[in-house]
């Protein structure tokens, strides 16, 4: 399955798309992380992220992306 | 154009390494303290512990996400030869100065806090902001981006950050977040004006100007003067920014497009700045400025700020009003 990201926002305002491929497995977990993830906190300046999962998609700042998530965001940005 | 820019006058500075500019920084610890003797009084235990502190701290995150980072620089240290810590140091230094002398204001608090900056935050980091405690700049990518630190307007807009939370609080979404934005834009300009020693007409308003490496199809970031010609790029995309009310972007992105739409209260301020005349700063930025600290809410819109700076204006009312007229606003 792939996670899709949209990154906005940001200093420079310029919006960024990519997509990660994940397994069952990984896509799994990362289903319930994303569910996890508590309501939008807009901050200045931050990126915002809006990640989209299967049906699920959410929508945070960078600040409050988890280490590992944020991996896998920036692999998808490239 | 293009680096006909601040560089010239800090990093001349900074490259120098030289006494001059030691002392420089001395000066500036020693007006602040000064400053802040005169209006708190010395007899106070806190004004004392503050007194005595630094103004400014930069700290190295070395690449990582961990802040604030190792301590590289206070005021009275020499240049260290890093130029992200050292547009960091001089970009701060001269924004606090600013505040102090044109605004009154003792550091985005106004009561001396000390700035702390973080540079070399994270990898190929195509960022800056203001956390709630510090201000954190990174790098960029290396290819489109170069360092956030290189334009001192980047750091003018960050340090103001700071002074909205602490006055109008404004809400980080919508008009009000697009206002937040813009009014980072305002006194980052105005920052980068005030050392360049320009007035308002002679000024390009261009914010992040010579933060584009080569090859990038755009001057800067974005264009006050003309919201949406900063830059047209294969790679980037064209600058999305409006400068005018009838362009308003309704989007769920960036908090409700607060990069995008702030271009409408920054044209008014090009309008109003070069209406009254003078640089931007010590015309329509003090009217800005008053209008941020007058108690305006935390949600207000284009439209209630206008009415706040019009308030504001006294004897340039009318140059105010035409201003945000001119983007389709209306003051009450």
């Amino acid at each position: 399955m792939n996670l899709e990201v949209a990154r906005t926002g940001g200093f420079a305002g310029i919006s960024r798309t990519g997509t990660v491929e994940v397994d069952d497995t990984v896509g799994g977990a990362l289903g319930e992380q994303l569910a996890a993830l508590g309501a939008h906190d807009p901050r200045p300046d931050r990126f915002v992220y809006r990640l989209t999962l299967g049906e699920r998609t959410v929508t945070v700042g960078e600040h409050q992306l988890p280490d590992e998530l944020r991996e896998l965001v920036d692999r998808a940005l490239g | 154009m293009r680096h006909a820019f601040v560089p010239d006058y800090l990093l001349e500075r900074v490259r120098a390494m030289d006494d001059a500019h030691c002392a420089r920084c001395a000066d500036l610890t020693l007006e602040h303290d000064r400053r802040f003797r005169a209006t708190r009084g010395a007899q106070s235990l806190t004004a004392t512990a503050v007194a005595s502190g630094k103004p400014w701290e930069i700290h190295d995150a070395e690449h990582g996400t961990t802040l604030p980072g190792r301590l590289v620089r206070s005021p009275g240290d020499a240049a260290t030869g890093d130029d992200a810590t050292d547009e960091a140091a001089d970009g701060i230094a001269a924004a606090l100065a600013m505040y102090a002398e044109v605004y009154d204001r003792d550091s985005f608090d106004d009561k001396g806090a000390d700035v702390l900056g973080t540079v070399h935050y994270d990898q190929n980091y195509d960022n800056a902001f203001w956390n709630g405690t510090q201000l954190v700049f990174g790098d960029g990518d290396g290819k489109a981006f170069g360092r956030f630190t290189r334009p001192v307007d980047v750091l003018g807009h960050e340090l103001t950050h700071a002074v909205t939370e602490r006055t109008a609080g404004l809400t980080y979404e919508g008009q009000s977040g697009a206002l937040n934005e813009s009014i980072s834009d305002v006194f980052g300009i105005s920052l980068k004006q005030r050392l360049l020693k320009q007035s308002a007409k002679q000024a390009d308003w261009l914010i992040g100007e010579g933060i584009f490496l080569a090859g990038v199809k755009g001057t800067a970031l974005r264009s006050m003067k003309a919201p949406g010609t900063a830059y047209d790029d294969p790679q980037l995309g064209k600058d999305p920014q409006v400068g005018d009310m009838k362009d308003y972007v309704d989007t769920s992105d960036d908090n409700g497009g607060v990069h995008t739409n702030s271009g409408i209260p920054n044209r008014a301020f090009y309008l109003a700045a070069t209406a009254v005349g003078g640089s931007a700063a010590e015309g329509a930025g003090r009217i800005w400025y008053a209008a941020l600290t007058s108690g305006i809410g935390a949600d207000t819109d284009f439209a209630g700020f206008a009415t706040a700076t019009v308030d504001a204006a006294g004897e340039h009312a009318d140059d105010v009003r035409k201003a945000w007229q001119g983007v389709g606003v209306t003051a009450s």
